[in-house]
């Protein structure tokens, strides 16, 4: 090929030349080095996720007229568990910052929902979600300085952070009766928090959705690659982050607020414990972390499987998180998404 | 691969004598006990082929940095396009028309080849896809176009950074050793597509190790070493320096 390559809409006779895929050390490393069209069903795939959702959410809506108190109970912590996977995934999945600050966004969102109902401020719902605004809010504050950190700097700030909040709100006792905690009144029927829980779950599934399938996603992603290169190729970082780590606080904190009115008893000990970070995730890199399904796949299996572990023995289901995240990071970073992807029980595809 | 294969590299428009599009003006920069840069001087004429030449260590990648904003330097200013671009952020000297590529090249490794270049994309999406597709097919790259980074051999990686540089249609193009490392196929490829960029008009400034075709497609050279300026001019005038041959081969 000599001087000039045509431009890119005329006609290229003598391309053979020029990069070809193979055997002039350019190839793939990989194999599939050919036009991938979108597949059928992954251009069919909003529908299918859409008939999944109805599904499922038709089954969750019916599921207290069969189920028994402990049941019901079980499938609240369930939804609170993909609540949080999800929002977890937001930021630290699909951009790359591991947060170790979910606890405090819980504790925050339970204290500012509870807080409200006590001080008889609004109904319970709309309570709900001004605790997840609140939150939000929250996360916009510290998430301009922090957000400059990166890696394990993050990761120990936002742990740090938790704790200063729970600190916060033990001394604050004007305000938060301290270590005296929050009672509410005591609500007998558990279905009102179960569907509040359910509504919220839906919502934080389709953000992700949305997130994982549109072009916020994909920059997050091109942020959780290489940051450096996509600032220096003009994308604002800063502004995504910030955006990404503020709708993942929502979550945490509504979920909190529902979590204080199921309970009806908060203290800063238990809503600011550690492991609801873990738990958050523990599940989103079990099931796979980046992907829209993995945190709910970890969270049905993992809540399942910690409830046993949990009857049998309370210390062990919280060694079984921390045991279980090193594995998974270790030997199988894309968790089950992956492992069912490489079975080829399901596509691979981004979509998932 | 004789020169006479190589593409041509004439300015599309004679802008010798106008205002440079780049200047930088006594840039210094400490990285604790290393002097990178020592006030260093320099100015790209839009339209031209200007190379960055000197030996490893010579502070060619801190220049690099400085300029696109990732390294901030401890004195001097930066000019670009009439703006002064001194303490902006990375993201935002990219806006005014500036992109680069990195000497090693950082793809986006969970993105395919096609996103790779419409993340970075501004303005309308559908369009994005299509430059995306027309460069790639450019550059023969289509039939990876679905290609995750991390999959693609060294020498795509090469050209789809090279394919995302100029997804915003930037004034200058920047190029950290876009030589290093690369085949003769690959080399031809990567100048074709840049005497292409020329002859659009658009302003190159890279730097290369490859003296053959540094001397061979820039108009205007400028020699580093430690940190500072040490010539300056056509590379006929830079190659008769005394002082440069002192810093290459230490004679």
């Amino acid at each position: 090929m000599t001087g000039r390559t045509p431009v890119a809409d005329q006609p290229r006779p003598d391309d053979s030349s020029g990069v070809t895929v193979s055997g002039d050390g350019l190839a793939a490393t990989s194999d599939v080095a050919r036009v991938k069209p979108l597949p059928g069903w992954e251009r069919r795939l909003p529908a299918i996720y859409l008939v999944l959702l109805a599904i499922a959410v038709a089954g969750l809506l019916g599921f207290p007229r069969v189920a028994n108190a402990y049941n019901l109970t079980l499938a609240l912590t369930v939804l609170l568990t993909v609540s949080l996977a999800t929002s977890w995934n937001m930021i630290s999945g699909f951009a790359g910052y591991t947060s170790f600050g979910h606890a405090g966004f819980f504790g925050i969102g339970s204290y500012i929902g509870a807080l409200l109902i006590f001080n008889e401020t609004m109904p319970w719902i709309p309570a709900m979600v001004t605790a997840g605004v609140g939150t939000s809010l929250v996360a916009l504050l510290i998430g301009y300085p922090t957000l400059r950190l990166r890696g394990p700097y993050f990761a120990i700030t936002m742990l740090g952070l938790s704790e200063i909040a729970r600190i916060v709100v033990t001394a604050w006792e004007s305000l938060t009766r301290g270590g005296l905690g929050v009672y509410l009144p005591i609500v007998r029927d558990t279905r009102p928090n179960y569907y509040a829980m359910l509504v919220l779950t839906v919502v934080a599934v389709v953000v992700s959705y949305f997130i994982g399938t549109s072009a916020f996603g994909l920059t997050l992603r091109s942020i959780r690659d290489d940051e450096v290169a996509a600032q220096a190729m003009g994308v604002h970082t800063t502004r995504y982050k910030i955006a990404a780590f503020t709708l993942s606080a929502f979550f945490p904190g509504a979920a909190g607020a529902i979590y204080a009115r199921h309970v009806g008893f908060i203290d800063p000990p238990t809503v600011f414990a550690v492991i609801w970070s873990i738990r958050a995730i523990a599940t989103a890199i079990l099931g796979g972390q980046g992907t829209i399904l993995g945190p709910i796949v970890g969270a049905v299996a993992l809540t399942l499987v910690s409830e046993q572990v949990w009857a049998e023995n309370p210390f062990l289901y919280q060694v079984l998180f921390g045991g279980l995240i090193v594995v998974i990071v270790l030997f199988l970073p894309g968790g089950m998404m992956e492992l069912l992807q490489r079975r080829g029980w399901l596509p691979r595809s981004r979509r998932l | 691969m004789s020169a006479t294969n190589r593409p041509t590299f004439a300015p599309a428009v004679d802008t010798a004598n106008a205002p440079p599009l780049l200047s930088v003006r006594g840039v210094s920069k400490q990285f604790g006990g290393v002097k990178a840069l020592a006030g260093v001087d320099l100015a790209v004429q839009a339209g031209r082929v200007t190379g960055v030449i000197g030996p490893n260590g010579s502070g060619k990648s801190t220049l690099f940095n400085v300029i696109t904003g990732l390294t901030r330097a401890d004195s001097g200013s930066i000019e670009f396009d009439g703006t002064a671009i001194t303490r902006f952020a990375p993201d935002r000297i990219n806006r005014l028309g500036m992109a680069r590529t990195f000497q090693l090249t950082r793809l986006f490794g969970g993105l395919t080849a096609a996103e790779n270049m419409v993340v970075v994309a501004r303005g309308d999406r559908a369009s994005a896809w299509q430059r995306a597709d027309a460069e790639l097919e450019f550059l023969s790259l289509t039939p990876v176009r679905d290609e995750y980074g991390d999959n693609l051999s060294y020498g795509q990686q090469k050209l789809v950074e090279f394919a995302r540089l100029t997804m915003n249609d930037p004034k200058l193009l920047m190029l950290d050793e876009p030589f290093a490392g690369v085949n003769p196929v690959l080399e031809q490829k990567l100048l074709e597509r840049m005497a292409a960029w020329v002859d659009e008009g658009k302003t190159i400034l890279l730097t290369d190790h490859e003296m053959a075709i540094m001397m061979e497609i820039c108009h205007d050279i400028f020699v580093l070493d430690y940190g500072e300026v040490i010539a300056h001019g056509t590379p006929a005038e830079v190659r008769a320096d005394e002082r440069v041959m002192e810093a290459y081969f230490g004679r």
